[in-house]
């Protein structure tokens, strides 16, 4: 969960990166890390195998501008897409402040969204945690590839509540951004409502 | 199930061991097609609209079940009474009582299994659909994405949208809706879903293009799983003539092969109206000023 530091004046936010193997959440995260001033950005930790799959989960801690004088910081996560490394896609979901989903839009990959996505409910649930209260942003990915699945088909299978969604080319960075600016607004609104209500 | 043919076997011998009055000595083909007629009658109440060969099927299961505890008994009364050859003991369950008795059990250990026999399902009337595509409105027009970075480091900004069509249609859910018609689908894009076992002599007579027409209604209830299955018997019905193999050509197993419909090739062809959603039902969270945003110190793109 977010934490405030009232002495530091320091927020720190948990976002997480969730979506069927191979569906290019370690890529959101490498522009990111390479379009972002070093100073703003700590190293990426990424532990991959050669076929450059996510073997663990990929980490990147990210500054953003000062907030009402708080200094904000997001934490940026990825999990292993692959099937059998359920353990851990739950162990960093973990105290999670706000998720992007990110699809893959080819034909081929449609059913494994709609796998992965109901995982991550059932990950979210085994902590009490669930999509009404935890924000999310689904981020339609791949959009340059030809055998591509019509957004409606996607937003019909993944999201049909129509929660915030974008197409994205994240391999160029097209729509890398502003997902992770769409998910920060909602993870500090979030956080503001709890804290007036007193939750937080 | 295991004490209910226990008993059977047992109430088979008690009635073997009673000698047959008279009266209930009836002959053998009558008793036969007494026992047919019941278990024809019992596999088509218990399976309406089941097809010819799970029909079939269904009563040589059932003479089989019964011919097996017929012949059960006969052997434990062999052993058990000293009868000595089989034949005899074999011929004292023939009468009307252990037939009976064996009819009976046979139905009860048949009734759970009823359900594999294949049903034919009826043929839905063809009617081409001539409404949209759903490719057509994939890139509809939304708000461009919020500009996230910030000062004059900027990179070029996306041209993303961030409200896919679909968020405006009337509130419909898809349960609601009825579709009719057909969508087709070129033969070898299906033939290639199908094992080669299930092709028919004449798959290669047709163009690769031909079209075999699906129904929507087979459709549209399992978009929301993101895969089409539909069995080899219903496939079968909707190929050309001679693209496949009869149900009579192939086992029972095979008839109820599944087979995957291209997805790629069916979500196209399907009316807008389909993927339709109802009113958006947001959490409260996913409410935020959209001008707002959180500032990435960022550098120039390459």
């Amino acid at each position: 969960m977010a934490s405030i530091n009232y002495a530091l004046k320091e927020i720190s936010c948990k976002i997480v990166y969730y979506g069927p193997g191979m569906c290019g959440k370690t890529t959101n995260l490498q522009y990111i890390h390479q379009h972002t001033t070093p100073d703003k950005r700590g190293n990426m930790v990424s532990l991959a195998t050669p076929g450059e799959r996510t073997l663990f989960f990929d980490f990147l801690p990210l500054e953003a501008a000062h907030i009402h004088g708080f200094k904000t910081k997001f934490q940026l996560y990825t999990v292993p897409g692959q099937v059998m490394y359920n353990s851990t896609r739950k162990l960093v979901l973990r105290g999670v402040d706000g998720i992007i989903f990110v699809c893959d839009s080819q034909w081929e990959k449609v059913r494994e969204n709609l796998e992965s996505f109901r995982n991550l409910q059932d990950n979210l649930a085994s902590y009490g945690y669930s999509l009404e209260t935890t924000p999310y942003f689904v981020q339609y990915n791949k959009r340059d590839l030809p055998q591509v699945a019509p957004v409606e088909y996607l937003q019909y299978l993944i999201n049909p509540r129509q929660i915030p969604s974008m197409e994205a080319i994240a391999l160029h960075g097209g729509g890398v951004f502003e997902s992770l600016n769409a998910i920060c607004v909602r993870v500090l609104a979030n956080l503001a409502r709890k804290q007036k209500a007193g939750v937080a | 199930m295991a004490i209910s043919f226990v008993a059977a076997v047992v109430l088979c011998i008690q009635i073997t061991q009673m000698k047959a009055a008279p009266e209930w000595q009836i002959a053998g083909a009558t008793v036969w097609i007494v026992q047919l007629a019941i278990f024809g009658t019992a596999v088509y109440a218990w399976r309406p609209g089941i097809s010819l060969s799970g029909w079939i099927l269904g009563i040589l299961l059932l003479i089989l079940v019964s011919l097996s505890l017929t012949t059960t008994t006969a052997l434990t009364l062999a052993f058990l009474q000293g009868v000595g050859d089989f034949p005899s003991a074999f011929s004292r369950t023939g009468s009307l009582g252990p037939r009976v008795c064996a009819a009976f059990f046979a139905l009860m250990v048949f009734y759970p299994v009823r359900v594999l026999l294949p049903i034919r399902r009826a043929r839905p009337v063809r009617k081409r659909f001539k409404g949209g595509n759903a490719d057509a409105g994939a890139t509809a027009e939304g708000e461009p994405a919020v500009l996230v970075v910030g000062g004059s480091q900027a990179i070029p900004v996306w041209e993303a949208r961030n409200h896919p069509a679909g968020s405006s249609g009337p509130s419909t859910s898809i349960s609601s809706l009825e579709f009719d018609g057909t969508i087709d689908l070129p033969l070898s894009a299906v033939l290639a879903q199908v094992p080669r076992e299930l092709w028919g002599d004449g798959a290669g007579d047709y163009a690769p293009s031909h079209p075999v027409s699906v129904p929507i209604e087979v459709v549209v209830p399992q978009l929301k799983e993101a895969r089409i299955v539909v069995r080899w018997t219903d496939l079968y019905e909707w190929l050309p003539p001679g693209a496949g193999r009869t149900e009579t050509e192939l086992g029972h197993d095979k008839n109820n092969e599944l087979v995957l419909l291209p997805l790629e090739l069916v979500v196209p062809q399907l009316p807008a109206e389909v993927f339709e959603l109802p009113e958006a039902t947001a959490p409260a969270w996913a409410h935020v000023d959209e001008e707002e945003s959180v500032l990435f110190a960022t550098i120039p793109a390459q």
